[in-house]
């Protein structure tokens, strides 16, 4: 019992002795100064990748989708690979916030700010992709609601691209309430410190009169409590309508049931690590190492390896269903995606996921920053790998060997994927400079200081 | 799992260890090797290639990049407006919407039939047999499908040029100018000659008789590149007369064929098809009686007739002849005097010298074999020698040999009749050459050349480019500026066939009328025109002068109505004829023509050959033959049967060689040869004699448009020209590697089923024992019979459309590919688009391989929209843009369809089309003039695939609708369906049990393409059977377990 208690104590959530204030004056810092050089260089390069993509988009749009890899057996390319890449990263923002919220995790409230931001971010980057796959989005980005229309025309509900859209779109929607809510009071924070006016007046309006009164915080805490809870399932169900997507086809290697939980595990692993990556960054760039600390990140770790086995485990489990099922088809894709044109996506993306995160069985790995961050970029490649896998070693090869045939993306697909991650960086390059980057008044709940007063 | 031996025949199964070898499996696997992170776009890619091969794709970026500035700078402006204007005086015959069929016919010697064109307000949209037609039934070839984009082809000559020979330079002049100059000149010339390719017209011929007469010293001499002057040549040693005879396919129980590509590329293979056909189909209803012919294949080559043999020999190019003879020798055997002088020459061919000889790939044992079963069907069956890869130094002893093989078996006047032959199959080589004489030796003033393109066709060791130089006048009649036109010092506009008046007699006794359905689209004329301009010049002025049209009548009224009129007035008989199309006078004779054993004497004693030495045998490509049509994409994108590869031609080489020398496809190769040296992409093709290597002719032109100019090579340079033979095929060469690699455009990279239950092959006596036997058991060919929750479609109307698709008879031609793209209005991509696995063929032909590489099996299945009851596309489109209708049809709504690809990526047939661009720009100018008004022209971003010609079925539905009954069976015909010669294809109605797709699909034998998925595709197909003695072994049977 003691040993238990003691454990739990020298859990220190903050270090380096600070605060309230001090929470106040770091977190607020990155707000109220000049951006750093190492602030433009990042926002430079992001601004320059978005701008490649954005070129290279509008000349897609004018000539056509022709200027990609796709081809006839291979339908779907790098967009939607990217596509579930980046829904897939938008899942730890929401579990870290909403699932950590209700199972009472107190180290979330470090990190659960950014990994909000991130999951927007990352689905806002991931909406871009669908919408821009199409082969007329100026019709797609409507006629895929169903909306009352003169035509009575409607749209067929048993499409999985149709129940994509209302989960991602719920999930966005909810995402971004739930987060703009948490802000609120720190919000407030930043009002109240603001000494430009036209900073003041911005502030103001964002922060919706936010007093800080006892009625306030009860509400904001009710409805705080509320959303979490309507987040958690979404947290389950978007990826696995991502998944059925594939799942609900009937293509070998895209036809299976495992999808749906092997998917959302991938989601989490993915997100929590390219969590990694950005806090590493941020707590290197804007100084917060007392507020996200090595403790912090050695617990994100662990998740990265418990969901970096799950995935190995579908992996797995896959090949077995392949065999066991006695469909041939399924047992030739396996095949190939293993030994066949494709080999080096496969074993890229087994040897990222399901083996480079076992290195985090050693505390002195996981402790260790460049390592993190390099697992964490390796995740980052193999999960975009997976999609890769999944989506084009299903495509290339499939029933009628007289249609096989290769794909191999252009450099409009490379440009227009590298364009993306330069969306997602402007937003959380700007999010960090104009909202405070971690939760203060969480932070506060859980300081050491709390519990002396 | 045992290991299977290559040459044990597996089925269809393929063992993880043959997917390796790089021949066998990917191409493009091995193409994309290392560089499958990165492709460039299709743009940059023609921008980079310094050759600029291939018009397509750089006319596509261009008016792509126009119409991305375009958007760029005016996306606001409004569109421009085009008005409507209607007819003020309706012509009479031209109702708005409502097509109108006139009978004419394709006038080309090599492929003639009669043809109903469809026109809709006023321009032909669409070729079609004449069902009436005696010879093709209403069948059409796919020169003749594709030859209606010929005649809208925007760069075509549009109007008479004078040419500066030395410069190159062209200056448009008037018809009047032109001919004033050109008949002065021609009339002082001393020595005229007219080089046409064979004419089939008795007007033409006849107007140039009556012009020739006028001009002293002139000659005409027919020449066309691919004719087949050793088989003209063995007619006329053999029976007196150089003519090409009717071939009767559905009276032969046994066909043997020695390179003769009589169902493919060689004379007449519409008609031969039609009756080759009527033999390999079969009802499951007698099975145990069932009969079908028999191909036996000896050739070197896989042209399209191999692949639908039933047993084939494999032996070097050249060698055929000794095949022949040995076959000759083992029939006479004990009857040594009936070779008579010969039998001395005859007795060195014994089967064991042949077998010895031939390296192994031949055996005695199966020349007595062959023999035996050419013994069995006396008068029943076919021998047949030719095509320019029959064109060896010993060909005539082949042809002399086949006749020679047909008289014993007295197959002649049985399956065989000479005497329905056209006055048109000369031995043209002779008269060809002579000329070539006369122009070395200056000889020649002036030279009229008209349909034919020499200065292409000859290799240069005939010098004829070189001779040209000392001819006066060279007055060329082309379509295009092509080679020869530009070498000359007038290059004159010819009319499309389409456009211009003629009269044809394909077989003695068969006179179709050529009519015009257009008026000329430039300022062209017709041969006949322009030869009648020259004798009388000026009278072809004024609004209502149609000198041709007369003269074409009055030869008519001579010829034609004299002798067949039976009592009807000029007119209603010309009037008549034109309404049908022909008049069939033929002699119903069957009297056989009599060998002469004076040709006997043409054999020569035994030689045995060098074993290690590689030949080359060229051949005819499937889509462009002779070249002429090399301007027109749908050909160029037509992928051949055999090889799938569209835009190219290449070298066709064996897996044994190709592993000897070090080749894999698309490595080139350099081939040489005494006459010749050519770079060539290299195909390994399983099939191919080990020692023969194979190339199309009919590519590398250096002049026709934007589309054939440049593509592929010119290998008419090998054909040689010795001690008045034409050398073509046997040729001796060196085949060395490059190292460097060329990216053919192939549809097809994978070549075995991979025993998955696709296709279902079977031998007769398997047929025999149990129709509806399935060769595959794992997975399983047919899906038991499964509970659903759903009670599926209703078709509660009166019908339900389907079809059957009977893998037996189908050629795999192509012909269907063409022909819907006609009617559907299907774009090409270009080669580029077709490396990147882009082509929208709505129906391919997937064409796979079993059984061992030396010497495999082939299936061809054509694969098209299954027009699926479950469809994969249907439940996955987001937005119903294909739905299916009451009638069971899978439509495909373009309006709707916002592309995302979904509905491809779930179709198992892989048969769904995305247009990537804007591919219908590639259409410029007047060639927009051959869309289908009533289908859809579908712009990029969307979906397409083939919608069983949904507007013959409207059609027929509201014509059967107005006159209050059902659509009849047949009545709605699919424009596939339409052109297959075998008749492969049916169409129907599944809600009438009597009609002949609902009987078809009823049939044991067939079965549903991947049934195991439960799609319920609305289209059958008939197993793949073959006269095949050879039972299933144990062996096989092993590795389904």
């Amino acid at each position: 019992m003691g040993s238990t208690t003691a454990s739990y104590q020298q859990d220190v959530l903050v270090t380096g002795g600070k605060n309230y204030a001090d929470v106040n004056n770091d977190v607020a810092k990155p707000l109220e100064s000049f951006p750093t050089t190492k602030w433009w260089v990042c926002f430079g390069t992001a601004l320059a990748a978005f701008g490649m993509g954005a070129t290279l988009a509008a000349l897609m749009f004018m000539r056509g989708l022709g200027v990609l890899g796709i081809n006839q057996p291979n339908g779907w390319g790098s967009f939607i690979v990217t596509f579930v890449f980046w829904v897939g990263i938008g899942h730890a923002g929401t579990l870290i916030s909403a699932i950590l919220f209700l199972f009472r995790q107190k180290w979330r409230t470090a990190i659960n700010r950014s990994a909000e931001a991130m999951t927007i971010f990352a689905v806002m980057t991931a909406l871009l992709f669908p919408l821009i796959h199409t082969g007329r989005p100026w019709y797609a980005a409507f006629w895929l609601i169903p909306y009352p229309n003169q035509r009575q025309l409607w749209v067929n509900f048993r499409s999985p691209l149709l129940w994509d859209v209302f989960a991602v779109g719920t999930y966005f929607t909810i995402s971004l309430l739930f987060w703009y809510i948490g802000l609120i009071p720190d919000i407030a924070s930043i009002r109240d410190r603001a000494k430009n006016r036209i900073r003041k007046v911005i502030y103001t309006i964002l922060s919706m009169g936010w007093r800080g009164s006892n009625r306030h915080w009860s509400h904001y805490e009710v409805a705080y409590l509320l959303l979490a809870g309507l987040s958690t399932p979404l947290v389950l169900s978007v990826h696995s309508v991502v998944s059925f997507d594939f799942a609900v086809s009937n293509l070998p290697g895209w036809h299976t049931t495992i999808f749906p939980p092997y998917f959302v595990a991938g989601a989490i692993f993915s997100g929590f690590a390219m969590v990694v990556t950005l806090l590493v960054i941020m707590r290197e760039v804007f100084n917060m190492k007392n507020y996200v600390t090595i403790a912090h990140l050695e617990r994100m770790n662990k998740i990265i390896m418990a969901t970096g086995m799950m995935v190995g485990y579908a992996y797995a489990c896959e090949f077995f269903i392949a065999w066991y099922s006695g469909s041939a088809f399924e047992r030739f894709v396996f095949i190939q995606r293993a030994f066949g044109p494709y080999w080096w996506a496969y074993w890229t993306m087994a040897i990222c996921n399901a083996f480079i995160p076992q290195i985090f069985w050693w505390k002195k790995m996981r402790t260790n920053i460049a390592v993190m961050f390099v697992v964490s970029l390796f995740v980052n490649i193999g999960m975009w790998f997976e999609r890769f896998v999944i989506t084009i070693t299903s495509l290339n090869q499939d029933f009628l060997p007289s249609s096989w045939a290769l794909y191999v993306p252009s450099w409009f697909d490379w440009g227009i994927v590298t364009g993306s991650f330069g969306f997602f960086f402007i937003w959380f390059l700007l999010f960090v400079r104009v909202l405070p980057a971690i939760a203060m008044s969480e932070v506060k709940g859980v300081m050491e200081t709390s519990h002396g007063h | 799992m045992e290991k299977q031996n290559l040459n044990a025949a597996p089925r269809h199964w393929v063992d993880l260890d043959e997917l390796t070898p790089d021949y066998w499996n990917s191409a493009q696997e091995q193409e994309k090797r290392g560089q499958e992170f990165f492709h460039k776009p299709i743009e940059t890619l023609e921008k980079i290639e310094k050759l600029d091969t291939q018009g397509i794709a750089r006319r596509d970026f261009l008016t792509l990049m126009g119409a991305s500035i375009a958007l760029a700078t005016a996306a606001c402006a409004r569109r421009p407006v085009h008005k409507i204007i209607p007819y003020v005086v309706k012509p009479e015959e031209i109702t708005p919407g409502v097509a109108n069929y006139y009978a004419s016919v394709y006038p080309y010697a090599h492929e003639c039939s009669g043809l109903l064109i469809k026109c809709r307000e006023g321009r032909p949209i669409k070729l079609e047999g004449n069902p009436e037609d005696p010879i093709t039934q209403g069948k059409l070839g796919t020169q003749g499908q594709a030859s209606l984009l010929e005649l809208y082809d925007p760069e075509r000559l549009k109007g008479p040029l004078k040419v500066q020979r030395a410069s190159g330079l062209t200056q448009e002049v008037s018809w009047a100018q032109a001919n004033a100059d050109i008949s002065k000149r021609l009339r002082s010339a001393k020595s005229l000659r007219v080089l046409t390719s064979a004419l089939v017209s008795n007007s033409e011929r006849k107007v140039l008789q009556d012009f020739l007469s006028s001009h002293p010293g002139s000659e005409h001499i027919e020449y066309d590149a691919l004719h087949d002057n050793t088989f003209a040549e063995g007619q006329q040693v053999c029976f007196g007369e150089a003519v090409m005879p009717e071939y009767l396919f559905d009276r032969a129980d046994l066909v043997l064929s020695f390179g003769a590509d009589f169902l493919g590329t060689w004379t007449n293979a519409v008609a031969h098809r039609k009756l080759w056909g009527k033999k390999r189909k079969l009802a499951s209803a007698n099975a145990a009686h069932a009969k079908m012919s028999k191909l036996i294949c000896v050739e070197p080559t896989m042209s399209v007739t191999a692949t639908n043999s039933d047993e084939r020999v494999l032996v070097a190019s050249g060698d055929e002849y000794k095949v022949a003879l040995a076959l000759v020798g083992e029939l006479l055997k004990g009857n040594s005097s009936a070779a008579g002088s010969a039998a001395s020459v005859l007795s060195s061919y014994s089967a064991e010298a042949v077998a010895k000889d031939s390296g192994g790939s031949v055996t005695a044992e199966k020349i007595r074999e062959i023999a035996h079963a050419l013994s069995e069907n006396r008068g029943k069956s076919i021998v047949l020698a030719g095509g320019i890869s029959a064109q060896s130094e010993n060909g005539l002893a082949l042809q002399i040999a086949v006749n020679w093989l047909n008289s014993i078996l007295g197959n002649e006047g049985k399956t065989i009749l000479g005497n329905r032959a056209p006055q048109t199959y000369q031995v043209q080589k002779t008269r060809v050459m002579k000329l070539l004489e006369e122009m070395r030796a200056g000889k020649v003033d002036a030279l009229v050349i008209a349909g034919t393109n020499p200065a292409y066709s000859f290799p240069e060791s005939f010098g004829f480019k070189e001779n040209l130089s000392k001819i006066g006048i060279v007055v060329t009649l082309a379509s295009h500026l092509d080679e020869t036109a530009s070498r000359s010092d007038y290059a004159l506009g010819a009319s499309h066939y389409l456009e211009s008046w003629g009269d044809v007699e394909v077989r003695r006794g068969l006179h179709y009328i050529q009519q015009p359905v257009i008026a000329p689209l430039f300022d062209t004329r017709s041969l006949g025109e322009t030869i009648l301009g020259w004798m009388e010049p000026g009278k072809d002025q004024g609004m209502n002068a149609h000198p041709w049209y007369d003269y074409v009548r009055a030869n008519w009224k001579a010829q034609v109505h004299a002798k067949h009129g039976r009592g009807a007035g000029v007119d209603d008989f010309w009037n008549a004829t034109l309404q049908k199309g022909f008049v069939d006078a033929r002699s119903s004779s069957e009297a056989p023509r009599a060998f002469r054993s004076a040709a006997l004497a043409n054999l020569t004693k035994f030689s045995g050959r060098p074993v290690q030495q590689i030949r080359l045998a060229l051949y005819a490509s499937s889509s462009l033959q002779d070249g002429r049509p090399a301007n027109n994409g749908w050909l160029q994108e037509l992928p051949d049967p055999v090889s799938t590869i569209t835009w190219d031609n290449y070298l066709n080489v064996s897996p044994k060689l190709a592993k000897e020398l070090g080749l894999s496809t698309n490595d080139v190769a350099r081939v040489k040869s005494g006459a010749a040296e050519v770079e060539l992409p290299v195909v390994v093709q399983p099939g191919m004699h080990a020692s023969t290597v194979s190339v199309a002719v009919g590519y590398g032109r250096e002049r026709s448009g934007k589309v054939g100019t440049g593509v592929g090579v010119n290998t008419f340079g090998f054909r040689e020209g010795r001690a008045g033979q034409w050398v073509a095929a046997g040729l001796v060469v060196a085949v060395t590697k490059t190292g460097r690699r060329y990216e053919l455009g192939l549809t097809q990279n994978h070549h075995r089923t991979e025993n998955r239950p696709i296709i279902n092959d079977l031998t007769l006596s398997e047929f025999q024992k149990n129709p509806g036997e399935a060769n595959h058991t794992d997975p399983h060919l047919r899906l038991p019979e499964i509970k659903s929750l759903w009670s599926g479609h209703k078709y509660d109307g009166p019908y339900r459309w389907g079809m059957a698709i009977d893998l037996s008879s189908c050629t795999g031609c192509g012909a269907c590919t063409v022909a819907c793209q006609a009617e559907n209005n299907v774009p090409i991509v270009g080669r580029e688009g077709v490396r990147y696995a882009r082509e929208m063929h709505w129906i391919r032909i997937d064409r796979y391989y079993s059984g061992s590489e030396d010497n495999p099996d082939v299936v061809y299945q054509p694969m098209l929209c299954q027009h699926c009851e479950n469809a994969s596309c249907e439940t996955v489109c987001p937005v119903l843009a294909t739905v299916h209708n009451d009638e069971g049809l899978n439509e495909m709504v373009y309006n709707r369809c916002v592309g995302t690809r979904y509905c491809q990526n779930n179709c198992p047939y892989k048969v769904r089309r995305f247009n990537y661009f804007d591919y219908w720009k590639n259409h410029q100018d007047q060639a927009n003039l051959v869309w289908n008004p009533d289908v859809t022209v579908r712009t990029r971003g969307i979906m397409e695939k083939c919608s069983f010609c949904t507007q013959r079925i409207q059609e027929k539905k509201l014509l059967a609708k107005s006159e209050n009954r059902l659509v009849r069976d047949g009545e709605i015909i699919t424009a596939c369906q339409q052109t297959c010669a075998s008749e492969a294809i049916v169409f129907g109605n599944l809600n009438d049990p009597k009609s002949r797709v609902s009987q078809l699909q009823k049939e044991a034998h067939s079965f549903r393409a991947l049934e195991i998925l439960n799609n319920k595709p609305q289209i059958a197909y008939l197993s793949k059977v073959r006269n095949k003695q050879k039972e299933r072994t144990e062996h096989d049977g092993q590795h389904h377990g």
